[in-house]
């Protein structure tokens, strides 16, 4: 069958005596020279919050919109901090750009190995508030555009609350006080979801970081260098203590409710609160569109005591190699003050741009605590623990919850944080 | 062109043919001094039966020799032994050498510290949970699904009606994916399960066994029965064929019970199938790692947690890329250990051998 293309002694090549073999001669030639098109560049975005995929899509149209020849693609697959970014670091085969979260062991890992850009002397990075821009770096230098921060509380239905005249706690007894008033109308007052045992981690810290409160900065750098141990903190045994104890107050079968559900529960009214992050606030609202919700900050013993936990939610961050400017471009339009203001207004998360003046509704509250600085950091991105450490927790505190053996726990914890040091 | 292989025994420059395409091609080669026509090669092996065809099919021209026919099986097999290396011995040869360093995945330098993994992995008392866990899941799922695998192939090949019908019923699980089926189960243990526990009274349904430490482990493995007896019963099916009738019918004439029918001849001739599915079946078992993703994720705390779900959480999440790699190690040798254990004891008792 070749001679009918190459010709033989016999046979003249078909295209040339045939009139359609010369038609699709023609056309082929022609298609394979190609139109001069505009071509577009094409950006991806690995991103790594599910609940705001719909946000950044919205504002890369908005980005195409300024540079007309530039597609983001956002691209958010399950663990992507975790796995996926790892990983193609290691393939050499990166995203455009990326979201990550500046204070971690990871991402200081990934760093100081050369695989982030350094954005520091960047012209953007003066609109981002700079005890922010001193809290993200890593020896001076910064490798992440920080967009907002989170925060963790209680959400609680509003509309249940003034029907029943519940008032918000200022103290841990008055939580559980409120706890067992709910019982009484016969409500559910919580939902755990702890088969996403990162939600009951979150928990774990918040608890923690509230008990040990100052000490956090170097207690637990001592005990992964194996000269304390957790057990020498009252404060940790009874943050274990209150995980423990709040759970009487939740749903039943913790242990096999995943995180969607949880939300869904709350916003279709099944029980009365929620401790999550604000992250969820987009999921609660596509959940349930009128419903009325706010959120309260989880209290310490005392009301003095009682502060907020945040940490950064999203940064966006360049490969070290072969970065596209396009994508700087597309930093810098996510710095501009009507990019934050989009985002901060549909995320419900604190903007850290400055001249952002959003007030998200559901987290006012939140917000008169982390501006009048009675915040804490997540621990977790404190000296001492070491990479994967976080991880380990996520474990443990499921089966704290699983055997509510509070002695293991913390020989685990000690365990954890001393084989995950580094130094 | 196809190199086709010859028999030996024939000398050669003498066409040995059975039909008439074979000879017209054969001869089709010798006039035109073309070395061999491709097409007539192609409707010959379509005719006759493959052997037939390969033999009687030569290969002309003075300076050929004949391509021996273990030249052939080899050339054949290549491509196979080429991946093989390429996607599992060279990994494991690589995976052996960063078990002896300490990299963690992601730096770009490390060190080599030699057997330092090794030794942390007999101390280390979640490594060895774990394995406790894993080899109780393995022994439980070879156990379960070659028990129920075997007593459904027994029944679908006698004469029951409609075997056809069950025979695909039972086999369509296995070719799910083992992550969907996994998913689907949570869903179904959550959401199902308790409310069949409340109409039918049985308390221990009642609860999601996922989300019960006592129950999760043995949830899990009866999904993995679920999905897995569809191929050791297919399996076993076909040996069950293998068995001559008479030998049953003699058995029966001589007055033996069906049990020892069973221990003395059905058993006897299912062993080679049977080796397989154990090995495969117990391995399986040992990196189970998708049911358990899907379903518990290790949990709750580490019940469910099996070497497959350590040696990714060491890898991935911890940066201890290369304690991983040895804990994975630690996994083969035991697989491999097995392995030849099993084929050393049944291998002698198979039929053919003596």
């Amino acid at each position: 069958m070749l001679h009918m293309l190459v010709g033989s002694k016999k046979h003249k090549p078909v295209f040339v005596t045939h009139p359609l073999g010369v038609v699709l001669l023609v056309c082929f030639l022609t298609l394979g020279m190609g139109t001069a098109a505009a071509e577009t560049v094409d950006l991806e975005l690995l991103f790594t919050k599910v609940e705001a995929v719909r946000i950044m899509e919205s504002l890369a149209e908005q980005f195409r919109d300024v540079y007309p020849d530039v597609s983001v693609e956002i691209n958010a697959p399950p663990e992507a901090r975790q796995t996926v970014i790892p990983t193609r670091m290691a393939t050499g085969n990166m995203p455009e750009i990326f979201s990550h979260y500046p204070p971690t062991v990871d991402f200081r890992l990934q760093a100081r190995e050369g695989y982030i850009l350094d954005l520091t002397d960047q012209p953007f990075m003066d609109r981002v508030q700079p005890h922010i821009i001193e809290h993200t770096a890593l020896e001076g230098r910064n490798y992440a555009l920080p967009i907002s921060l989170n925060t963790v509380g209680v959400f609680y239905n509003v509309s249940m609350f003034e029907e029943h005249g519940w008032d918000i706690p200022a103290t841990y007894g008055e939580f559980i006080d409120l706890c067992k008033t709910i019982e009484e109308a016969g409500i559910t007052p919580l939902v755990f979801t702890d088969l996403d045992a990162w939600t009951a981690q979150h928990e774990f810290f918040l608890l923690m970081g509230l008990e040990v409160g100052a000490d956090t900065e170097t207690f637990f750098l001592d005990v992964a260098r194996g000269e304390a141990s957790v057990a020498d903190h009252p404060g940790y045994r009874r943050a274990a203590e209150k995980q423990l104890e709040i759970r009487d107050y939740g749903l039943p079968g913790s242990l096999g409710i995943d995180y969607m559900t949880g939300i869904s529960s709350f916003a279709q009214g099944e029980v009365a609160m929620y401790r999550q992050g604000i992250w969820a606030i987009p999921s609660i609202r596509d959940a349930n569109p009128d419903f009325e919700f706010k959120m309260f900050p989880f209290p310490a013993d005392s009301a003095e005591d009682t502060k907020v936990m945040v940490g950064v939610d999203l940064a966006l961050c360049l490969p070290a190699e072969d970065y596209r400017s396009e994508a700087l471009d597309f930093l810098e339009f996510m710095s501009t003050v009507e990019s934050a203001t989009y985002y901060a207004e549909r995320d419900g998360s604190f903007s850290v741009i400055q001249g952002v003046d959003v007030a998200t509704p559901e987290a006012a509250l939140m917000g008169e605590y982390i501006d009048g600085g009675l915040s804490f950091i997540w621990p977790k991105h404190l000296q001492g623990w070491g990479a994967g450490v976080p991880e380990e927790y996520t474990t443990m505190v499921q089966e704290l919850i699983s055997f509510q053996n509070i002695d293991l726990f913390l020989q685990e914890s000690d365990r954890a944080l001393r084989e995950g040091h580094r130094e | 062109m196809l190199p086709i292989g010859l028999h030996q025994d024939r000398p050669m420059g003498q066409p040995s043919v059975s039909g008439a395409a074979p000879v017209a091609a054969t001869k089709r080669c010798q006039r035109e001094g073309e070395v061999f026509d491709s097409g007539a090669a192609l409707r010959t092996v379509l005719f006759l039966s493959p052997t037939e065809g390969l033999k009687d099919l030569r290969w002309e021209g003075d300076a050929m020799k004949p391509i021996s026919r273990d030249t052939i099986y080899f050339l054949f097999s290549l491509p196979a032994l080429l991946l093989h290396t390429l996607l599992y011995a060279l990994p494991l040869g690589l995976g052996v050498y960063f078990s002896l360093t300490n990299w963690d995945g992601i730096s770009r330098s490390y060190e080599f510290v030699g057997l330092e993994n090794y030794v942390r992995i007999v101390q280390d008392i979640r490594f060895l949970g774990s394995l406790r866990t894993t080899l109780l899941y393995a022994v439980l799922l070879v156990i379960c699904t070659l028990g129920v695998s075997l007593a459904l192939a027994l029944v679908l090949n006698s004469k029951v009606r409609a075997s056809t019908l069950f025979r695909g019923i039972y086999f369509y699980p296995a070719v799910l994916s083992m992550l969907t089926v996994g998913l689907i189960f949570r869903q179904i243990y959550y959401h199902l399960i308790p409310q069949v526990g409340q109409l039918t009274g049985i308390a221990v349904l009642q609860t999601n066994l996922l989300a019960n430490p006592d129950t999760a482990l043995y949830a899990v493995l009866f999904v993995n029965i679920w999905q897995g007896m569809g191929i050791p019963m297919v399996l076993f099916l076909a040996g069950l064929q293998t068995i001559p009738d008479e030998l049953i019918e003699a058995a029966t004439i001589d007055g033996a019970g069906s049990i020892r029918k069973f221990k003395s001849i059905v058993f006897p001739f299912l062993i080679p199938v049977f080796m397989v599915t154990f090995i495969l079946t117990f391995r399986n078992g040992l990196i189970v790692f998708d049911f358990v993703r899907a379903m518990t994720d290790g949990g709750p705390g580490r019940v469910t947690e099996v070497i497959g779900l350590l040696i990714y959480r060491h890898g991935i999440y911890q940066n201890r890329f290369a304690y991983a790699t040895a804990e994975a190690v630690v996994l083969f040798v035991i697989i491999a250990g097995m392995s030849f254990l099993l084929f050393k004891t049944l291998g002698k008792r198979q039929v053919g051998q003596l």
